[in-house]
């Protein structure tokens, strides 16, 4: 059956982004982590999200459906609000009867949260765009470096497998969950008690079967003559191109850019407050 | 118990990328100590009709009555508690929702979540068990050190413990050999002639459906096809081209015949014992 | 000489009761046999003895006359090709192509070559057209193809169909059944051996061989095998439908002649 997770799923297709080299991506989405942590004030964080918002069109991923997996972020945004309500004590203060707002407070949380919808929208776009094959293949390549110490080959395999298996064990999941409600499990409502029940219910069939799938596939995998430490030709190969040079120096000085503002101290315009700021622009 | 399926539509992954609509205004009624089997190829949206039926599911439009519950969008279902413990699904490979160190908690595991009362609960385990033809030696067995055929009627056990009113079977017998896949279906047409049951066989062995259903419900693409009895729906070459399915090899040699003693009477056909009387008859 | 053999072979899980012990089985060469048993019949644990996933606590097991042993497991291993119950289980790779790619990746083939092999093997099993689909988006009679596909691509001598069909429906069922009746006719020297509780298979094979409770009880051809209610029904197998059919008639006493051919019979009666 159809599972309606949408984040993190390969979207077939063939833009511009699905023909970028996976080496290339895998490189951007680390600049772009690196970029979203640093403080970048006001203008970096809005040229941030006009690239983010390039990059959705130029991938054709519909933000909507960005936006409706972030769901779940509701609440997380609402806890740091609360929790910043009473930690932040700076900015312009708002008497709502006997609570006092302070405006970073609320400028504190919407940054986080856009950096977290930043960070999310970036990962989305590479994993939409990206086959898992070409992830673990890129992965493959990129820590070639690490071959004298440790097996590379055996890290993108795992992952690789993973990936594969992502999809069958969110099905076998949902047949679970719906063979239990149907003997009465309520996964939802129930005392404390009974949610732990209800989970282990799910959780020890789950266990039993991922480990009886791992068992066949190593030997389906053993059978068809598979061993990690063996010499092994590889089918997929990938192929760099000029574009990809280029999209990669083009972001490699976009961040250098970012961390030159960065020191200079220009980002610190966000932290003093958006309405002296502002004012700025008008003297 | 009756159900009433009108109007029912169920969409997966409604206003995502991955939305497919699985079933398509579906209309019939199922009436009370009733053998139906439903047929389809797979993906023909056969499993998804069976869960709008206990609420593992709810209709994207459209609805269903199962006497007085009512299963429709946007109508919270008071008691689906209630609902479920009428209307009992045996998964296909029930043996993977068996979760308790030993089988006779994880019979009554059902019972429980339904709120039987001890007294209820006394001797449930060993008598559900003794209907799935285990005897009460097995109630201490952990469920994972038991073989296939026997982990699938501990699981079937667990449902009939909870005594539903409908049992709904899902492909009962995938996987089994042959006698045992037996002794399942003739466990099923007990529980349907003696307890009065009404079943409902989700199946793509013709056999069975000729041996043991009264009426067939077949799907295709998510449409209704037909509901009428196997005999009919068997004899109807077009339909049955338009559904791929074959009928079974006993029907086509009874038409054979029939050809040549237009006295054979095929309505009665419905194992080799049966044909073989009729031959009899009329030779 | 035999394409598989085994001498004395003890295999149990341990220290329990053996699944199979002392037991004596020859696969003749370039033959399709069909290995007959309920479920529980130790048949799966021969399959896995004769690639060297288990190992034999005693007794020795031959492949090709060469006597399996740890040194030599993967000179067998290419030798001997399998595929399992399960489909979601042994497929390996994101797409067709890729898990196709596997087992010539293993084999060290030369990738060049590989986009060619896997045309035409994938076509052998008519999944041509889905070479870059996704297993999530695949039957389970079609993942089956692509591991037969997968383990055929590899060309190896003897294969060993491990209960292939018996978790796919109808469809699935005469898709493998037929990919497999094809290999039968054409197949140069390839050894198959079928493991089975479907006995409808059997009616095809060169050999059959029963086997229960880790023991084999019978060897012989369809005809002498399938008639026998007697056999079939003490190792909880049921004969085929001709077969059963026939059986009734004959008790009800209506005359006819024994046929494997459903329409020879209708004729007759």
């Amino acid at each position: 059956m159809m599972s309606n997770i949408t984040l993190g799923r390969y979207i077939p297709n063939n833009t511009f982004f699905h023909r970028l080299d996976p080496r290339c991506k895998l490189l951007l989405l680390f600049i772009f982590m690196i970029t979203i942590f640093i403080n970048l004030g006001m203008i970096g964080y809005i040229v941030l999200g006009l690239v983010v918002l390039l990059c959705f069109i130029l991938s054709k991923i519909s933000i909507l459906t960005i936006f409706k997996s972030l769901k779940p972020m509701w609440f997380m945004m609402i806890f740091i609000f609360v929790i910043n309500l009473f930690v932040v004590k700076t900015g312009t203060p708002w008497h709502l009867g006997k609570i006092t707002i302070y405006s970073n407070a609320i400028f504190a949380t919407l940054k986080i949260v856009y950096r977290l919808f930043l960070l999310i929208s970036t990962s989305t776009i590479f994993t939409a765009t990206t086959k898992p094959l070409d992830i673990t293949i890129a992965i493959e390549d990129l820590f070639a470096f690490l071959k004298p110490i440790m097996n590379v080959h055996i890290l993108s395999m795992m992952i690789s497998i993973a990936l594969r298996f992502i999809p069958t064990i969110l099905e076998e999941t949902n047949r679970i969950m719906k063979a239990q409600a149907s003997r009465g499990v309520d996964f939802v409502h129930g005392k404390l008690k009974e949610k732990a029940k209800a989970i282990t219910s799910l959780i020890i069939p789950l266990f039993v079967s991922a480990f009886a799938r791992s068992d066949e596939l190593a030997n389906a995998m053993e059978a068809r003559s598979y061993n990690p430490y063996a010499q092994r030709t590889r089918y997929r190969k990938l192929h760099w191109q000029f574009k990809d040079s280029l999209i990669l120096i083009l972001s490699i000085v976009l961040l250098a850019g970012f961390i030159t503002l960065a020191i200079t101290g220009f980002a610190k315009t966000w932290n003093t407050s958006i309405f002296e700021w502002i004012k700025g622009w008008f003297k | 118990m009756n159900i009433k399926i009108s109007h029912l539509s169920y969409t997966y992954a409604m206003n995502q990328p991955f939305q497919y609509e699985a079933l398509t205004d579906i209309n019939a009624s199922i009436k009370s100590n009733d053998f139906i089997a439903i047929i389809g190829q797979t993906g023909s949206g056969k499993s998804t009709l069976i869960q709008n039926l206990n609420g593992l599911l709810i209709p994207t439009m459209g609805k269903v009555e199962v006497d007085e519950f009512v299963i429709q969008k946007k109508v919270k279902l008071k008691n689906i508690k209630q609902l479920r413990k009428k209307i009992g699904i045996v998964f296909q490979f029930p043996e993977y929702q068996l979760f308790e160190e030993n089988v006779e908690k994880d019979i009554l595991f059902g019972p429980k979540n339904f709120g039987f009362s001890e007294e209820q609960l006394n001797g449930l385990a060993k008598k559900s068990l003794e209907i799935v033809g285990l005897d009460e030696t097995f109630l201490k067995k952990s469920p994972f050190e038991l073989s296939g055929g026997e982990k699938r009627r501990v699981a079937i056990a667990g449902i009939l413990a909870f005594d539903p009113e409908i049992l709904i079977v899902d492909e009962p017998t995938a996987g089994l050999d042959p006698q045992t896949a037996n002794k399942i279906m003739e466990l099923f047409n007990h529980l349907h002639k003696v307890q009065k049951k009404t079943i409902i066989l989700v199946t793509h062995q013709m056999d069975d459906v000729l041996k043991y259903a009264n009426h067939v419900l077949a799907l295709k693409n998510g449409k209704l096809e037909a509901y009428t009895t196997p005999i009919k729906l068997f004899m109807d070459d077009k339909l049955m081209q338009h559904l791929q399915v074959e009928a079974p090899i006993l029907l086509k040699i009874a038409v054979e015949i029939k050809k040549k003693y237009p006295a054979f009477n095929i309505s009665k056909v419905r194992d080799i014992d049966s044909f073989v009387q009729q031959l009899k008859d009329v030779i | 000489m035999d394409a598989i053999k085994f001498e004395n072979v003890t295999f149990g899980y341990h220290n329990q009761t053996p699944i199979i012990e002392n037991l004596n089985l020859e696969i003749k060469k370039g033959k399709y046999t069909v290995l007959l048993g309920h479920n529980g019949s130790g048949k799966s644990t021969i399959a896995k003895l004769a690639i060297g996933l288990l190992e034999c606590q005693d007794g020795n097991i031959f492949i090709d006359g060469i006597e399996l042993n740890e040194k030599n497991l993967n000179q067998i291993r290419s030798k001997v090709a399998i595929v399992f119950q399960n489909p979601d289980n042994q497929f390996i790779g994101s797409t067709v192509r890729d898990d196709m790619a596997f087992g010539l990746e293993n084999k060290c083939v030369d990738p060049n070559l590989m986009d060619a092999m896997i045309e035409e093997y994938a076509k052998k099993v008519n999944m041509h057209e889905f070479l870059d689909t996704e297993p999530t988006n695949l039957s389970g009679g079609q993942k089956q193809r692509v591991a037969l596909a997968g383990v055929l691509a590899m060309q190896p001598d003897i294969l060993i169909l491990d209960e292939a069909t018996s978790m796919l429906d109808p469809i699935g069922k005469k898709e493998i059944f037929d990919v497999i009746q094809e290999l039968k006719v054409k197949r140069s020297e390839m050894t198959i051996l079928s493991i089975t509780h479907h006995i409808e298979e059997a009616l095809f094979a060169d050999e059959i061989i029963i086997l229960n409770n880790g023991k084999v009880v019978k060897v012989g051809l369809p005809n002498d095998l399938l008639y026998d209610q007697n056999l079939l029904n003490q190792n909880a197998l049921e004969a085929p439908f001709i077969i059963q059919l026939e059986e009734k008639l004959k008790q009800a006493n209506i005359p006819f002649e024994p046929t494997l051919d459903v329409k020879e019979l209708v004729k007759q009666l």
